[in-house]
């Protein structure tokens, strides 16, 4: 009898304590069904055995909009997508107005538009930038069922300035349908390019000299069976990490499986092998996004769907001194976190630079920022939202010139009130001592 | 505690008209900046006409955690990374720094604070106008140092038996000089005759008294005109109990109990004198008593007069309990939290203190990092902590450990600054296993403005082993060169990325352009190519053929034909540059001495013969220049002629 109890206080305590630190990292205990809370339980206890597992979450510090400006942009259409290059210093924008413009950061941290060109005949999907060892190099995709590629080349005029001019290089033709998405694949791999289209071909391209992007071949046709609307490189740089591809298809039937494909490189093939398909995403997936990786064994992934879903992918290395002998290397796949905060289809991703933080936007016209704790447990950290103007605002954004300067500065920092209830300015900390003995 | 919020905690609101109908995009930047936009990705109702044209479309620029722009936080960032980088290569050195060693950093971190505080100081009251930003900020700064002084005293500075309460008692008079401020009060006023009449003349005591400054106490009260050093007068003995205060200090050799004993025999003397109603005729004098005595209710009475509930509980403790140890001091905080409205009344800074106060690591960097605004503080506090052994470890293998973490996030928010990336690089080499992989990641972010910078960056990853991005970077610059035409620099990138198809390219633009001009402008390059020659074909015969002209420059007449026969009859000359060839043998054939014997003209002849026959290479010339050449193609085989017949006769 007197065991019994020491039990079921013991297991009173556990489930408390557990309470207390998976409230504290941000699982709500709801979201778990009963098997998985009962793994976690024992890992938290795990924790506590071996570490004095403390409730240790980070908190992202209070943005504080030092510069919130707005630039007049001179599409006459909606932006479809915005890409900067490498070091943030330069932005293409592209829109349903059929054009793509780019944008150079001058000195004044003002953004300049050095050059805007029609590139299709149709909306403009998606623009992303080449990496700079192959030069200024950008890839558009269009509903016009075409790929472009293009190269910038710097030209004096008559009165000795300089003038952007983006060179066509090629528009590769082969889709039949509206190309949905086009990526560079990582430096490592050289001038490759892929893009996804909406009947369900991923195609991969390569350019074989990169002196001369006229010419681009076509490398592989992977079928996806499926409409296709976002495509990915793993931009891991280990050795022994073929590369990789994940595809997503935004087919919006919910019997057609799963909606996730990764595809790897085999090199004793010599071709690109599906290697996993996600089956329990059977939602249309819109965009998905690994993470910067320059050392990580493991890859993470994001994908977005009528969820936000963060995965690690696990690769074991079977044959980590014979790489030839890897045929297929085998991945294990780890759901990290979902999330359903956007109540509706979540639309876009973007990884900061260390793959710390991830950013996604969701139909409910709202941008949410994602952050892991030093744990791997993810947790929202800030939060964008629109508004439409009111009247006050609008006089304020009219009054913007049109270069594009700070319209309203705006801090939500908060006031440390105790430090300025009575005494009004900080503590003040006399030079001189008024008389011996009171200081150091 | 209970998180206030945190989901609302932080928002940004964008003003855009165009989102009533369409969703909000965004893409990240660089560091923290985003770029937000109003799109749609409703696919299918694309490419019919929408009218958005009533509205404006607009690319919002978001920024946040940019404190480090200012110029005093840049001193902040500069100064603090020596100090980092100090830490750490001590703890290299010796595993891991002392306690002494440890509080020497700290106090160098406290300085900078406590020096860009006073830069603030001086500019704010330099300047004419009311600065809110300015105010803001040594708000922050002083903020900061008071955080981080209370930690060290907490958690760096305890001395081995446990006792604080000196250093806390320093803490408060060092920061809140609110007695100070009455004394001075005191002292300035001519209106009152003498300080004694001033109304600040008791508060100025008490405060002295509750920050433990019995010495002064006692000289504020000699001013009194009714101090008497009589015998039972009060004021007598309010100065002796006040003389005679023991104060415990760890390095005057004296025992706990030894203190103990005498401080309580002190105690109970101040109780008895009391209730022995001592102090019944001067009630100011009784107050003073009671602060002496420890008595909490004199505590709440002045409040009003002296601050906030923990400099109210350290100078309580300081009459009650002196020798308390820091793992005590949280059973205290409690009452004195409710005494000012509870936990729903305290503001973030308290929030702070009080996790201090009790002693949770964890808890002050939480907190800091929440309502800082700046990463500045919790990074370096945890990486002095974590040498504490404070610092609570990763357990997943995926996960970095928090100094790490903050380490990371720190940098991200210099990131956006192009001056600060030695900075970032530093601490990022410190970031334990996973420091290459972020280094990578930075390194290829930084822009390559110049040749010096890249070749620092260059240097940096050598010194990684990051060997993948120096080619990177070397490729870069190779392009960047290219694309301003500027040959020479490309090369040189080139010959230090070791790629050799690109090498190949850069020397055929370059004979070209010989070719065409007949000069070379980048001759030191070439001259100076040593070994590295060998990385391609085209380089080769480059540099072969800068080693015929200097033979002939030096009147090695003999030597130099013997080259340019060589560069012809080993057919590694692009053939469009075959003419110029022919024609350096031109001088060579008609010097009086003979330099080629029958069989090297008949050799010469047959390479005449072989570009007669191409006529590709002339189609791309001029109509002037195709008769020029035909000329000294007629004129060169003359001379082969000739040199033939004279071969064959001597």
């Amino acid at each position: 009898m007197r065991l019994f109890q020491i039990f079921a206080f013991l297991f009173s305590v556990l489930v408390i304590k557990y309470k207390d630190a998976t409230d504290g990292i941000g699982f709500s205990s709801d979201e778990q069904n009963a098997g998985d809370a009962s793994a976690k339980l024992v890992l938290l206890l795990l924790c506590y055995l071996a570490n004095g597992f403390r409730r240790f979450s980070f908190t992202w510090p209070q943005f504080r909009v030092e510069l919130f400006s707005t630039h007049f942009h001179k599409h006459k259409d909606l932006i479809h997508d915005v890409s900067f290059d490498f070091f943030g210093k330069r932005m293409a924008t592209c829109s349903s107005d059929q054009s793509v413009k780019v944008w150079d950061l001058n000195e004044n941290e003002e953004w300049i538009c050095t050059s805007s060109w029609k590139t299709h005949s149709a909306s403009v999907w998606k623009v992303t930038w080449a990496h700079p060892e192959f030069g200024q190099v950008l890839a558009t995709c269009s509903f016009d069922r075409t790929v472009a590629v293009w190269e910038e080349s710097i030209v004096e005029n008559a009165s000795s300035q300089l003038n952007h001019i983006w060179i066509n290089k090629t528009n590769l033709v082969d889709s039949r349908t509206s190309v949905k998405d086009v990526k560079f694949s990582p430096k490592h791999l050289g001038l490759q390019l892929a893009s996804c289209s909406s009947n369900g071909v991923v195609r991969i391209y390569e350019a074989p000299d990169p002196m001369n992007l006229t010419h681009w071949s076509m490398q592989h046709e992977l079928l996806c069976k499926m409409s296709c609307s976002c495509i990915s490189w793993n931009p891991s740089t280990y050795r022994y990490h073929a590369p990789m591809l994940a595809v997503g298809c935004d087919d919006p039937s919910n019997s057609t499986g799963g909606k996730v494909f990764i595809f790897e490189f085999s090199y004793a093939l010599r071709d690109w092998v599906k290697i996993k398909m996600i089956m329990t995403i059977t939602d249309p997936v819109n965009n998905i996004a690994f993470a910067p990786n320059m050392g990580k064994k493991h890859h993470v992934l994001a994908i977005a769907s009528e969820k936000l879903y963060i995965y690690n992918l696990n690769p074991r290395l079977n044959g980590e001194h014979n790489q030839s002998s890897s045929e297929q290397s085998d991945i294990s796949l780890q759901e990290v976190a979902h999330f359903a905060d956007h109540n509706s289809k979540i639309t876009r991703l973007s990884w900061n630079d260390f793959g710390t933080i991830l950013l996604s936007t969701g139909d409910d016209g709202k941008v949410f920022l994602w952050m892991a704790n030093y744990m791997d447990i993810w947790k929202r950290v800030g939060t964008i939202k629109n508004d439409s103007l009111n009247p006050f605002e609008l006089e304020l954004v009219k009054n913007v010139p049109s270069s594009g300067e700070t319209s309203g500065q705006k801090s939500s920092r908060i006031s440390f009130k105790r430090f300025t209830q009575t005494r009004g300015p900080p503590p003040e900390k006399p030079l001189e001592p008024v008389y011996k003995g009171a200081y150091y | 505690m209970e998180e206030p919020d945190s989901d609302n905690a932080n928002e940004i609101v964008v003003y855009d008209l165009l989102m009533e109908h369409h969703a909000l995009h965004a893409h990240w930047q660089s560091g923290h900046s985003l770029m937000a936009f109003a799109s749609t990705d409703t696919l299918a109702s694309v490419d019919q006409p929408r009218d958005v044209s009533q509205h404006p479309i607009y690319l919002h620029e978001i920024h946040w955690n940019r404190e480090m722009h200012s110029p005093v936080a840049r001193k902040l960032v500069n100064e603090s990374r020596l100090v980092f980088v100090g830490v750490q290569q001590q703890a290299e050195i010796s595993g891991k720094p002392t306690k002494s060693q440890l509080l020497k950093f700290s106090r160098n971190y406290r300085s900078i604070l406590q020096s860009c505080f006073m830069e603030l100081r001086q500019k704010f009251e330099g300047s004419e106008e009311f600065d809110e930003e300015l105010e803001k900020q040594m708000q922050l700064y002083s903020m900061m140092e008071l955080i981080w002084s209370l930690c060290e005293i907490l958690f760096i500075e305890n001395s081995p038996d446990g006792t604080v309460l000196i250093q806390l008692v320093e803490w408060c008079k060092w920061h809140f000089p609110v007695a100070d401020d009455y004394v001075r009060l005191c002292y300035n006023a001519d209106d009152y005759g003498s300080p004694a009449q001033h109304p600040n003349y008791w508060p100025a005591i008490y405060t002295l008294a509750l920050q433990g400054r019995t010495s002064e106490v006692r000289e504020m009260l000699k001013l009194h005109p009714a101090f008497q050093t009589q015998e039972h007068d009060p004021f007598a003995s309010i100065d002796e109990l006040l003389r005679k205060m023991p104060i415990f200090s760890y390095h005057q050799s004296q025992s706990t109990n030894e203190f103990e004993m005498k401080w309580r025999h002190w105690h109970d003397e101040c109780i008895k004198r009391f209730y022995g109603g001592d102090f019944d005729t001067m009630p100011n004098l009784k107050t003073l008593s009671r602060i002496l005595c420890g008595d909490e209710g004199i505590i709440q009475e002045l409040t009003e007069l002296y601050g906030s509930w923990y400099q109210m509980l350290i100078s309580y403790l300081y009459f009650k309990n002196p020798t308390i140890s820091v793992s005590e001091l949280h059973y205290h905080t409690k009452a004195f939290i409710d005494i000012f409205g509870g936990q729903s009344e305290l503001g973030p800074l308290d929030r702070i203190l009080l996790a201090a106060f009790k002693f949770d690591v964890s808890q002050v960097i939480r907190e800091c990092c929440k309502h800082l605004g700046t990463w500045w503080l919790p990074t370096h506090l945890a990486d002095l902590l974590h040498y504490c052994d404070l610092v609570p470890l990763s357990i997943t293998e995926s996960g970095t450990n928090v100094r790490e973490h903050l380490i990371v996030e720190y940098t991200s928010s210099l990131s956006n600054f192009d001056s600060f990336w030695p900075v970032v690089v530093d601490y990022l080499s410190f970031c334990g296993s996973l420091s290459n992989h972020y280094l990578g990641l930075f390194v290829q972010r930084i822009p390559l403005s110049s040749e010096k910078k890249a070749a620092k960056v260059i240097r940096i990853c050598e010194k990684r082993g990051l060997l993948k991005e120096v080619e990177s970077i070397c490729r870069q610059m190779k392009m960047k060169s290219m694309q301003h035409n500027r040959l020479g620099t490309a090369l040189s990138w080139c010959i230090k990325a070791n790629d050799s198809s690109f090498a190949m390219i850069i020397a055929d633009k370059m004979l070209k352009e010989y070719a065409r001009t007949g000069l070379f402008s980048n001759i030191d390059l070439i001259d100076y190519l040593g070994s590295s020659v060998l990385m391609s074909e085209s380089l080769t015969f480059l540099g072969k053929y800068r080693d015929f002209h200097k033979l002939y420059a030096a009147e090695k007449f003999k030597d130099a034909g013997q080259l340019l026969l060589n560069l012809l009859m080993s057919r590694k000359a692009p053939l469009d540059f075959w003419p110029s060839l022919l024609m350096d043998c031109l001088p060579l054939l008609e010097r009086n001495n003979l330099i080629y014997d029958v069989e090297e003209t008949t050799g010469l002849l047959a390479c005449l013969n072989v570009l007669d026959q191409k006529q590709k290479i002339f189609d791309s010339m001029t109509e002037i220049e195709r008769e020029n050449q035909e000329k000294k193609m007629k004129h060169l085989r003359l001379a082969l002629t000739n040199n033939l017949a004279k071969a064959i006769v001597s």
